[in-house]
């Protein structure tokens, strides 16, 4: 009862007209920034940032949370229209996005994606609101051993991605994980495979890889004539826009599960947005009833990384609001925000400050409808960019491509890698070598790496430790569960095939 | 696809064993835990062994069924693309990021089959205005400028 006192305490701070609009510039702006190629929400929230200044916190914050769970959406927008991810978090959104779109239901794939965010956010808003204190708690126990846990979960959704030909996809999920050892090893300082090229010492950035991989790629390997995804103005009404019946009894409970794997993984530091986003689509991929159909264009493929990256941004906010742990580089520029405003993040900002929290909880609830309708408003915009001629397009596109990539870290030597992974994803497509686990690898090789040498640290070389602990162990069961699993179904189905003849 | 499967899997069994013997140089283990180069040991060795079944597949019946993945003028779209990005990287210091981007969009449109030159023109002047508004005005991100000033 209290909470919903609260909740309603909040809902009127965040009524504030100017509350509102901020709480609007926000979303509209997270929004476009994730739909630009290589800027994501960190850099939407630090640019924005200045305009917080001469602002009061509540508003400052709401402003921010905003662009982050904005950023969120306007992702999938280029990731299902053109195949170029706009943040790492909807790189799983381009593998169905995509298809949907080539098969002339780009329109509905934005609308499912704007659904699935929204109910993805606001259901962890929910969570958030409930559980927050405990779940802090719980998520900052997680250890070296649970996290090396957590990315063998994420690589076994790698089995689901292999394409037409096992072998290849294993060979690109292990050249991504090699990539991910690229630059300075964390515990001698020691450059590895840098080839003396002080870029490489921060690592190979994940941006210019999947921009390269899918969206170079994707122009480079399309005619004029066959990639030409047409829409017609008849199918430009507002309800062919929205998903059908069928796309939301196929797409629902992967909604729901998504949004609970990927709150539970925002939680956790380091991990955020882009893995749960991986992992949803795994397990989404894994439990649907159509799962061998997943990246030829499958709503659901869709519904699950958005649901699951949505969620996961709010879930980092979890640690950041009750420890002051920030579970991400976005939730790290928002605590920066907060101590610049006087607010001093951790277990009793609940008591001290109830405005600024409940406030902020208000506006997400806000926030979420303001993106609902943006959303739904901007879709026939969205849509006619598939109208515009393909080499103008194809032009176009590839500006935007490399100027993002300039902006990562200003940086020319990554507009140069954008285009090296470019042309390697002209000849991984062509040779059937599926992008999206060398992608996969090279997002989970980092965490990986690092926690398993941390954990063999803390053990003393005992390998017992990812089995002993009971979060690990748990986690490496289901990841267990999850590789055999496609074949223990065979063997029921063949059973009771063999029982009913 | 025989021929090109077939070099390309010893390419990577070759790039594999070349990974392992690179990461000898890191230490494999430090006091009884997993070094900097343990991992990239290992996987330079699944590389070149998980290669090894698109190698031997090159020898087998199934390779004559696989149509050859490159048709003729499949690296017309690869040479305009790759080839005016790559000079971006190149003219970038003299012209400025936003010039040459133009520049690039302008010859990738025509090159990939834009007839009109008004279209090509206007591309290629208003993607370099569209891009400075959003990119320097609204993002502030620094561009490299050249001889033009911006």
């Amino acid at each position: 009862m209290e909470t919903l006192q609260n909740l309603l305490y909040g809902l009127s701070v965040a009524n504030d007209p100017m509350n509102l609009l901020y709480c609007l510039v926000g979303v509209l702006f997270g929004t476009l920034v994730g739909a630009l190629p290589g800027l994501g929400p960190a850099a939407g929230i630090a640019v924005l940032l200045p305009l917080t200044f001469g602002a009061n916190p509540i508003s400052g914050i709401i402003m921010l949370t905003g662009i982050y769970y904005g950023a969120m959406y306007g992702g999938s927008i280029t990731s299902i229209l053109i195949n170029t991810p706009g943040d790492s978090a909807a790189v799983m959104t381009t593998l169905d996005g995509y298809p949907l779109a080539k098969k002339g239901r780009a329109a509905q794939a934005l609308g499912m994606a704007a659904f699935a965010s929204i109910i993805g956010g606001t259901i962890s808003v929910i969570a958030f609101m409930f559980l927050a204190p405990a779940l802090a708690i719980f998520a900052i126990r997680f250890g070296p051993p649970e996290y090396f846990a957590l990315m063998i979960l994420g690589l076994t959704t790698i089995a689901g991605m292999t394409g037409k030909y096992p072998s290849k996809g294993f060979i690109s999920a292990l050249v991504g994980l090699f990539f991910a050892t690229v630059g300075l090893d964390l515990m001698q300082g020691i450059p590895r495979f840098t080839f003396g090229s002080v870029h490489l010492y921060e690592g190979l950035d994940f941006i210019p890889v999947a921009m390269g991989l899918f969206g170079i790629a994707e122009i480079l390997t399309c005619k004029t004539d066959e990639c030409a995804i047409k829409i017609e103005k008849k199918d430009v009404t507002w309800r062919k826009l929205l998903p059908s019946k069928e796309d939301w009894k196929y797409s629902l409970a992967h909604i729901f599960r998504s949004t609970g794997i990927g709150f539970f993984i925002g939680m956790l530091p380091g991990a955020g947005a882009t893995i749960s986003s991986f992992i949803s689509y795994g397990v989404a991929k894994k439990t649907s009833k159509r799962g061998e159909e997943f990246g030829k264009g499958v709503i659901e493929g869709v519904a699950a990384p958005e649901a699951s990256n949505n969620a996961a941004s709010i879930g980092a906010l979890v640690p950041m609001l009750t420890l002051g742990v920030p579970g991400s580089g976005s939730t790290a520029i928002m605590l920066g925000a907060l101590m610049m405003f006087g607010l001093r993040p951790g277990p009793m900002l609940f008591e001290h400050n109830p405005d600024f929290v409940w406030g902020l909880i208000g506006s997400m609830y806000i926030g979420n409808i303001f993106l609902l309708i943006l959303a739904i408003l901007a879709v026939p915009l969205f849509i006619k960019i598939l109208n515009v001629p393909r080499p103008i397009l194809n032009a176009t596109v590839m500006s935007f491509i490399l100027i993002g990539s300039y902006s990562l870290n200003n940086s020319m030597f990554d507009v140069g890698l954008t285009i090296g992974f470019g042309a390697l994803g002209f000849f991984m497509k062509k040779m059937d070598y599926p992008a999206a686990p060398m992608v996969l690898a090279l997002v989970l090789g980092i965490l990986l790496e690092t926690s398993l040498r941390q954990s063999m640290i803390i053990s003393g070389g005992n390998p017992m430790i990812f089995f002993t602990r009971p979060v690990s162990g748990s986690i490496l069961g289901i990841s267990i569960l999850a590789i055999f699993y496609p074949l223990i179904k065979k063997a029921i189905q063949s059973y009771q095939k063999s029982r009913m003849a | 696809m025989r021929i090109a499967n077939r070099i390309v899997s010893i390419l990577i069994i070759a790039a594999g064993l070349f990974l392992s013997f690179q990461s000898s140089k890191f230490d494999y283990m430090v006091d009884g835990t997993p070094g900097p180069g343990f991992l990239p040991f290992w996987l330079g060795i699944s590389i070149a062994l998980v290669a090894l079944i698109p190698a031997v597949k090159t020898f087998t019946k199934f390779a004559s069924k696989l149509a050859n993945p490159f048709q003729s003028g499949d690296f017309k779209n690869f040479l305009i693309v790759i080839g005016s990005a790559t000079l971006v990287v190149i003219v970038t210091p003299v012209t400025g990021l936003l010039v040459a981007l133009g520049l690039m969009v302008g010859v990738i449109a025509k090159l990939m089959g834009t007839q009109s030159w008004k279209t090509v023109i206007g591309l290629t002047v208003f993607t370099p205005v569209l891009l400075f508004g959003i990119f320097v005005k609204i993002l502030s991100v620094p561009l490299p400028k050249g001889i033009f000033g911006f």
